[in-house]
């Protein structure tokens, strides 16, 4: 009796039909004869990005067994589409409409299905996967068409280089290993055959590239969705500096939220840039949004604060003559300020302060910037923030890089503030 | 608030505050004139049905299609009031969880894709006849399911024929929507006030064509109380707002365009 055919074997078989058709797209032949434009190249990586950033998260946050099973960090390959965008976006972010909303329209059915049938995620990851086989066809013509110079602009396609055939080996073996079960399968194909389905329609929109180009808040963070951002060069040029110069004032988002933290940062910036057009009740009202949002999830005010009054310093430097519309920025940051000052008073903010500089040992640093962010993180609990300083405590205590001293002291300094003020009983 | 008539079952509206997703109840014109005296009896069965639906977001359990629409026909509740009295202010009651971190936004979309499914259950191929009322969203507003509701509540209630469509990018493809369609009205869907510089586009578009065949503008969508609340005029002369907490007054007023 015949064995039965392994996972591999049966989604290369059910969904050969599908990546025929990809592989017939005229947007797939072209790339193959390297006859694609650099701006239609640009489009399609910029699509891919979407798709695997979204994807790649989801997967490294997944707590199925399955996917757990499978997915492997080294898998990821948005640093590689994000190392050959960065080269190919020369002086402008433009990029084709079509294709990014193709895109975004697939990464929203991938987001529902990591909640509903995560296994799916194996299927995606299976097609992506062995996109890795053909990347490498393709590494050749599309650099000799675009004149790209010998490694920049096709990371992706050239993969994992001459490891290639042993990753996807490892990939199999994990993938037959785990997926064994009919209902399993089913899932996974579904999966398989949707990605399938999704890149087909990036690649026929793509057909169209060239007559409709924007910049998107994808080309910021792949991660963004679609949102305002501004499309002036000027600006855009401002954005990255304003987030930059923040990010080097608060190196806790780097450390806690890594690239994609420094990745939202950008694409927030962006965002805070098409505020400038509003009068300042709309401005303040969405800054208070997004101040909420980003604090629940564990960036307090004061980081929002900075990031506006960056925004409008590199906003002045980049465009003078609009200094006036600049001003919304500032008055949003003050704004916040107050706000953090009414919740807990200077006199308990210097408490804070002191309670954390006496409780570490004499061998133990505050790390940088961290008095102000706890601060406001207890600042943000007392206004409207549920749980984000709690979770914070976690982490330092988990993950972060810092001495256990560190978040002890934070504890401690909260406890003071917090129980007298209403949450007595609550603290450990 | 959301408001239901205890007694029949029927949607009244929302009343404020209205950023308070819970049901409130009340009596409908009809009740209250054959109401006589004695206790208003709270019917639970309406809020069980929301609450059990926004407990299943929570909880981002898969909400299915059928549950939903057999539900509702439980409760005999008419199709306009399942969409506003139900699933929309539970859509918004979803988004601010999102915004307070209790939810994720694949917790958001699991929704949005059972509340889609519904309107597909209830969709009707009206593209490419001509249609009065147009709707679409502004660039950038990536929320669609609003304009599908008032599709269905318009051919419900005001027996108007209209047509949900992607956003018009530029003045050419606005030209062939009016082509098509030969709308009276464009309704514009802004979630938020930035997207009304979209408006002003629409609105300078619309300056090229013919007065007789200029159809009126129309702005709804979660960013109109912003766009109204204080001195400054935001939007382009001659363009209309439709309060969203308000559908009665905006029946009323494209009644009166078209």
């Amino acid at each position: 009796m015949d064995p039965m055919p392994t996972a591999s074997a049966r989604l290369k078989r059910d969904t050969q039909e599908l990546h025929n058709l990809l592989e017939r797209q005229p947007f797939m032949r072209s790339l193959l004869r390297g006859q694609v434009p650099r701006s239609g190249y640009h489009a399609y990586l910029e699509s891919l990005s979407i798709l695997h950033g979204v994807l790649e998260t989801l997967c490294s946050r997944s707590t199925d067994e399955a996917v757990e099973a499978v997915w492997r960090e080294e898998m990821r390959k948005l640093p590689w589409l994000l190392e050959d965008t960065a080269v190919l976006q020369d002086e402008t972010l433009r990029v084709a409409t079509a294709p990014i909303a193709a895109s975004l329209q697939c990464v929203q059915s991938v987001r529902k299905d990591s909640l509903v049938q995560p296994s799916r995620l194996i299927g995606m990851l299976y097609v992506l996967e062995g996109a890795t086989h053909g990347g490498r066809l393709l590494a050749g013509p599309v650099a000799r068409s675009l004149d790209l110079p010998k490694g920049r602009g096709t990371r992706y396609l050239e993969n994992y280089g001459a490891g290639q055939p042993a990753a996807w080996k490892a990939f199999v073996e994990r993938l037959d290993e785990t997926v064994q079960d009919e209902e399993l399968y089913r899932e996974v194909l579904r999966g398989a055959e949707w990605i399938y389905q999704g890149i087909s329609a990036i690649a026929a929109s793509l057909e169209e590239n060239g007559a409709k180009a924007r910049v998107h808040a994808t080309s910021f963070n792949p991660e963004a969705g679609s949102h305002a951002v501004p499309q002036d060069e000027a600006e855009i040029r401002a954005v990255a500096e304003a987030a930059e110069a923040c990010l080097a004032k608060f190196p806790y988002v780097r450390i806690r939220y890594g690239d994609r933290g420094v990745r939202y940062t950008h694409s927030d910036g962006a965002w805070l840039v098409t505020l400038t057009c509003l009068p300042q009740r709309l401005v303040l009202k969405q800054v208070d949004w997004l101040a909420g949002l980003l604090g629940a999830l564990g960036m307090p005010r004061v980081i929002l604060e900075d990031h506006l009054r960056e925004t409008e310093r590199a906003l002045n430097r980049a465009c003078p003559g609009n200094r006036d519309q600049h001003g919304v920025l500032s008055a949003a940051a003050d704004h916040l300020a107050r706000r953090r000052d009414e919740a807990l008073c200077p006199f308990d903010q210097a408490r804070v302060r002191e309670e954390l500089q006496s409780s570490l040992p004499a061998d133990v640093s505050v790390p940088d910037r961290l008095t102000d962010l706890w601060i406001s993180m207890i600042a943000d609990e007392i206004l409207d923030v549920n749980g984000a300083l709690d979770k914070t405590l976690l982490w330092m205590e988990n993950e972060s890089p810092w001495s256990p001293a560190v978040a002890e002291a934070c504890r401690r300094s909260f406890e003071r503030i917090l129980v007298p003020a209403g949450r007595e009983g609550e603290a450990p | 608030m959301i408001r239901w008539c205890s007694y029949c079952n029927s949607f009244l509206g929302q009343i404020e505050p209205y950023e308070d997703y819970r049901i409130s109840h009340g009596l409908c014109e009809s009740c209250l004139q054959s109401f006589s005296a004695g206790t208003i009896a709270i019917n639970r069965e309406v809020v069980a049905f929301y609450e059990g639906l926004f407990e299943d977001a929570l909880q981002a359990e898969p909400i299915g299609v059928d549950a939903v629409l057999h539900q509702a026909a439980e409760l005999q509740l008419p199709r306009g009031d399942l969409l506003l009295g139900v699933l929309h202010p539970l859509l918004c009651r979803i988004g601010a969880e999102y915004q307070a971190g209790r939810l994720s936004i694949e917790q958001e979309h699991l929704f949005s894709s059972a509340v889609n499914g519904v309107l597909q259950f209830f969709s009707d191929d009206s593209n490419g006849m001509p249609s009065p009322v147009v709707l679409f969203p502004a660039r950038h507003n990536e929320h669609t399911i609003g304009m599908k509701f008032v599709h269905h509540v318009l051919r419900d209630r005001s027996h108007l024929r209209s047509v949900v469509i992607p956003t018009p990018t530029d003045a050419d493809e606005l030209l062939a929507v009016l082509g098509g369609y030969r709308p009276k009205l464009l309704g514009i869907s802004v979630a938020l006030p930035q997207q009304v510089s979209y408006v002003r586009e629409v609105a300078d578009w619309l300056a090229a064509v013919e007065c007789e065949l200029r159809p009126r503008i129309v702005v709804g969508g979660p960013a109109v109380p912003d766009l109204v609340g204080g001195d400054d005029r935001f939007l382009p002369e001659g363009v209309e707002i439709c309060d969203p907490h308000d559908v009665d007054s905006f029946l009323n007023r494209v009644a009166q365009l078209v």
